[in-house]
């Protein structure tokens, strides 16, 4: 379990999910926070997360507080257990969306 | 038995020859190969009789006509019978129908989203609404917690600035009693002054005490909040994908059994229609077996008259000869049976 965050080459900031995702990542995630500039866009990728609760919807719900707008922010490579579940929510309705 | 030797004549009913060898009457049979009619005794040379054989004729005729009519009837009835009990048939299969449109209807998701499944599924999204609301909430109440720690972690600064402030005010109530000491007895006014200090910096420090304890009360009560709100922040939802999946699956599998046992009930209505249709023969055969009974009966009359009359009498009047071969020239053409008015694809109820 970790959360991490970079920057890719258009500027954009990443915060890459490995393995669960849920309540016990919420100080890591919340870390990552600092490394956000307003006005830029953020990919929270799932290529590497293995399961998501409600915690982990929570915390993306904190990230769309912080950031001010859901547009600004893609949910990327999301599959198996994850994909599930940010669908039941419509999550994929309320951010940018992209399931492998 | 009479002496008398008698003489017999016949006339065989196919080929009209008239036989009397009393061999072939013996045998019964003309050389025609048909069956002879037997006959009474000849008396005076002349066919003899031939009104007990017309007699005869008539009967079977008559029996004929009996057996056609009791088999008219009895086809009737049966008739009616099917009938009766494949539009009771035909009731059912439409009142399943309606109650199987009925049960779907109530059960599946129309386009408001209303019927049970429909509420159903509205239900999972409420609850999985519900559960993301509480761990976002939750886990707001723990950042807020944070800060509110952050907060009283600076009390804690605070309060080491009045140990500090304290600290300095003893030094100041030292330096000061040193000095009274050598001010002798005009320092007395400042001693004074000098025990008041010290005992207000004492008093600060029991105060700086007092705030870390309430300091230690406030993390021990952040920590507890902290722990409820981390037991509400996360809450597992593969429960809810596994709800919506059933029931989403429990919808396709009854429009799958609903259109199945509609193919069968509109298959099962069709069929009923068609024996309904066919027994609509019932018709046609009354005709058929009418007819027949009429061209018995006038058969009967016919055979009648022609074993009453002498073949003199019959040679001597070729117009009745020729009227009665144009009445039998009538009973074969053929009947025409008329078809009850039955389009193919419609039923008549009757």
């Amino acid at each position: 379990m970790s959360v991490t965050a970079s920057h890719n080459d258009q500027g954009a900031c990443v915060i890459s999910i490995t393995g669960r995702f849920d309540f016990s990542s919420h100080p890591e995630f919340r870390g990552t926070f600092s490394a956000l500039t307003p006005g830029v866009n953020v990919i929270v990728d799932f290529a590497a997360a293995t399961y998501i609760d409600s915690a982990a919807l929570g915390m993306l719900l904190l990230l769309r507080d912080r950031v001010g707008d859901a547009r600004h922010i893609q949910l990327a490579n999301c599959k198996g257990q994850p994909d599930q579940v940010l669908r039941i929510a419509n999550f994929h309705k309320l951010f940018r969306y992209e399931s492998r | 038995m009479s002496t008398v030797q008698r003489r017999f004549a016949a006339t065989c009913k196919f080929c009209t020859r008239v036989r009397d060898s009393a061999q072939i009457i013996q045998l019964k049979k003309c050389p025609c190969e048909d069956e002879v009619l037997p006959s009474m005794d000849r008396t005076s040379g002349e066919r003899l009789g031939k009104p007990q054989t017309g007699e005869a004729f008539r009967a079977v005729l008559d029996a004929c006509c009996e057996n056609l009519d009791r088999a008219r009837t009895l086809v009737g009835d049966a008739v009616a019978q099917l009938l009766a009990s494949f539009m009771n048939l035909r009731k059912i299969v439409d009142h399943q129908h309606s109650v199987l449109l009925s049960i779907t209807d109530s059960l599946r998701q129309n386009g408001q989203g209303e019927g049970f499944t429909g509420a159903t599924i509205q239900l999972v999204n409420e609850f999985v609404e519900q559960v993301v609301r509480v761990s976002h909430e939750s886990m707001r109440i723990i950042d807020q917690l944070h800060e509110t720690g952050g907060h009283v972690d600076n009390i804690v600064e605070h309060a080491d600035k009045i140990d500090g402030l304290a600290r300095e005010t003893r030094f100041i109530a030292m330096n000061a009693r040193i000095e009274t000491q050598r001010a002798g007895e005009s320092g007395r006014t400042f001693k004074v002054v000098a025990e008041e200090v010290k005992r207000l910096a004492k008093a600060s420090s029991e105060l700086s005490v007092h705030i870390r304890r309430e300091v230690s009360e406030c993390h021990t009560s952040l920590q507890t909040t902290h722990r409820t709100a981390a037991s509400l922040a996360g809450h597992d939802m593969n429960s809810a994908i596994e709800s919506r999946g059933a029931i989403i699956g429990a919808i396709e599998k009854l429009a799958e059994v609903n259109t199945t046992l509609q193919e069968t009930l509109v298959s099962v209505g069709n069929m009923v229609d068609d024996a309904v249709r066919a027994l609509q023969f019932d018709d046609m055969v009354t005709q058929l077996l009418v007819d027949t009974v009429g061209r018995l009966r006038k058969l009967g009359l016919m055979t009648h008259e022609m074993f009453s009359s002498s073949d003199s009498a019959m040679a001597a009047d070729p117009d009745r000869m020729a009227a009665l071969s144009r009445d039998l020239q009538a009973l074969t053409r053929v009947a025409s049976v008329t078809q009850a008015s039955v389009d193919h694809g419609s039923v008549e109820l009757f």
